[in-house]
């Protein structure tokens, strides 16, 4: 079920971006629509800020749409597009601007577009389920933040995106051992920070 | 397997992602231990709450945003492709050693011509001596350190040596000295050439030179210009036809008083001055040596009169340098060689650049 899906999503990736390069610029629109949710994510986690994330994501996508002629359906668009993330928040995460503007509080009050929250949001509406889930997740958040670079890109690939280890291996470029080795000591550390939380 | 080993397999455990062997021992490990069987179920939890709520939603302005980015960079790309249409990066080192060779090429060339004037000249040992007597004072006062000289003068050469310009010469501190333009005699190539490899000094005497000069036309029957011509002729050196004038036109009219004027010309020159009456226009010395250089495929390059008596003094040829040893024997036919012929050449010239020194046996014994 589930392969039949990504099959249909990566020819109808493929239908748009053939519209996109005859010309038809709405195509590039549904692109954007289909994956803007994915790679904000991404850059969020990597970046730890929404403004930033908000930023290289939309960078992330210019990027697409300058060389999306180029493209030639070697790999599926959603792997070459998640590489193109995953190198703009490298490249910004190395930038001697982003080390100084480095604030520590986007992560402690954010809700879930990762922005912050101002005000308590009312209970009342909201099943206590619901809440301690938010908490929670803050808390989740909070402790991927406080990991390396290497271990928050492994965990949003793998258990936020829930990709494949191959397609990690293509993004990241790495070996499928260093994948491995990646995947089971960033879950370890994720689980040992979140240990009085669950 | 212990507690510490599982835990840390436990996440690739969950992904299926072990061997077959590993994930039996791992497998059986669980089945006894409730600890980190409760440890997986809090990892596989927190894998499905990432996979569930871990998404974020990006801002609803993003699409806006973007179109905005999107024009503003085809801007750019236009812009880019218009003022940088070859933008290849090319590294730092390239560039630095191609300024740095286009500088050394650069002076090179600024140099070289300053270089091939004052190469080095293998001057025998007493050869100072003879120069300071076969060119008199007056022919020096027309060589003027180029500073000096005016846009109007073209021909360059370079100054005999005194004592002092001798030791600067080894310094490798040599001046460049201009000289006044003179008539360029029939045959000679007064053209700029390429500086040899080589070059060379020659001191000869020639064979019965007083007979040849003795054979020249007397300044008689020379039609006297004008005082004011005669005298500047003088001055200049040009012509000897028009120095015997103003001589003779001095004796005729008596102008005793106004030798004072002239340069003041010095005991040891009145030989000379004498001479000098009697030399032809056509000096059968160059004559002569012409005919050698032109026997071995020379070129006469440049030849420096003496002041006085308006005889070649030295004579600049190229010669090939396999021709070098039939020029010197036929040197030898028509003169004395002074200095030993030069036995070994160094490899690799095609020419050779030869300054032939004339002198007599008279200056040579003082």
């Amino acid at each position: 079920m589930h392969k039949e899906q990504t099959l249909s999503s990566q020819q109808e990736d493929e239908r748009l971006i053939r519209a996109f390069t005859a010309g038809d610029t709405a195509a590039f629109d549904a692109l954007v629509i289909r994956y803007k949710d994915m790679v904000y994510t991404m850059c969020y986690y990597l970046l730890g800020d929404a403004d930033e994330a908000a930023d290289h994501a939309q960078e992330t996508f210019v990027k697409v749409y300058r060389s999306l002629n180029a493209f030639r359906f070697e790999s599926s668009f959603s792997t070459w597009l998640y590489t193109i993330a995953l190198n703009t928040c490298r490249n910004r995460l190395k930038s001697l601007s982003y080390r100084l503007r480095r604030k520590t509080v986007s992560l402690d009050d954010t809700d879930e577009t990762g922005r912050a929250v101002m005000e308590i949001a009312d209970e009342s509406c909201q099943p206590n389920g619901e809440l301690e889930k938010k908490e929670l997740m803050k808390h989740v958040r909070q402790a991927i933040a406080g990991l390396s670079v290497d271990h928050r890109t492994v965990i949003v690939l793998c258990d936020v995106k829930g990709l494949s280890y191959e397609e990690i291996c293509r993004i990241t470029g790495l070996d499928m051992g260093t994948v491995k080795s990646r995947i089971s000591r960033a879950r370890n550390e994720l689980r040992a920070r979140l240990r009085g939380y669950r | 397997m212990e507690c510490r080993q599982a835990i840390d397999l436990l996440p690739l455990f969950m992904d299926d992602a072990l061997d077959e062997g590993t994930r039996r021992s791992l497998q059986e490990h669980l089945d006894a231990c409730p600890s980190c069987r409760s440890e997986l179920a809090a990892l596989q939890s927190l894998a499905q709450d990432l996979r569930t709520h871990g998404m974020l939603k990006a801002p609803d302005d993003f699409l806006e945003k973007l179109h905005a980015r999107t024009r503003e960079s085809r801007l750019k790309e236009l812009l880019r492709l218009l003022f940088y249409p070859l933008h290849v990066k090319i590294p730092v080192e390239v560039i630095g050693i191609a300024s740095v060779a286009v500088v050394i090429f650069s002076l090179f060339h600024a140099v070289e011509p300053q270089v091939r004037m004052t190469a080095p000249q293998g001057v025998p040992s007493g050869a100072d001596s003879v120069r300071e007597q076969v060119v008199p004072e007056e022919s020096r006062s027309e060589l003027v350190p180029r500073e000096a000289a005016p846009m109007t003068e073209k021909a360059t050469v370079q100054a005999p040596p005194t004592q002092s310009e001798t030791q600067s010469k080894s310094k490798q501190d040599v001046r460049l000295y201009n000289k006044k333009e003179e008539p360029a005699p029939a045959g000679v190539d007064r053209a700029v050439v390429s500086a040899p490899l080589q070059s060379m000094d020659v001191y000869i005497v020639m064979k019965g030179v007083n007979k040849l000069q003795a054979k020249g036309p007397a300044g008689a029957g020379v039609q006297a210009p004008a005082p004011s011509e005669a005298g500047d002729a003088l001055r200049s050196g040009h012509a000897p036809a028009a120095e015997v004038a103003a001589e003779a036109e001095d004796r005729v009219l008596g102008r005793q008083d106004e030798e004072s004027a002239r340069p003041p010309v010095s005991r040891a020159d009145v030989p000379m001055k004498a001479q000098a009456l009697t030399v032809s226009p056509e000096s059968p010395v160059l004559s002569s040596l012409k005919d050698v250089v032109a026997s071995v495929r020379g070129t006469l390059v440049d030849v420096v009169y003496d002041g006085q008596s308006r005889e070649p003094r030295i004579l600049t040829a190229r010669i090939p340098c396999d021709a070098l040893d039939a020029f010197f024997q036929r040197i030898g036919g028509i003169a004395e060689l002074r200095t030993p012929v030069p036995s070994a050449l160094q490899p690799g010239g095609r020419e050779c650049l030869v300054r032939i020194h004339l002198a007599s046996e008279e200056t040579l014994q003082k």
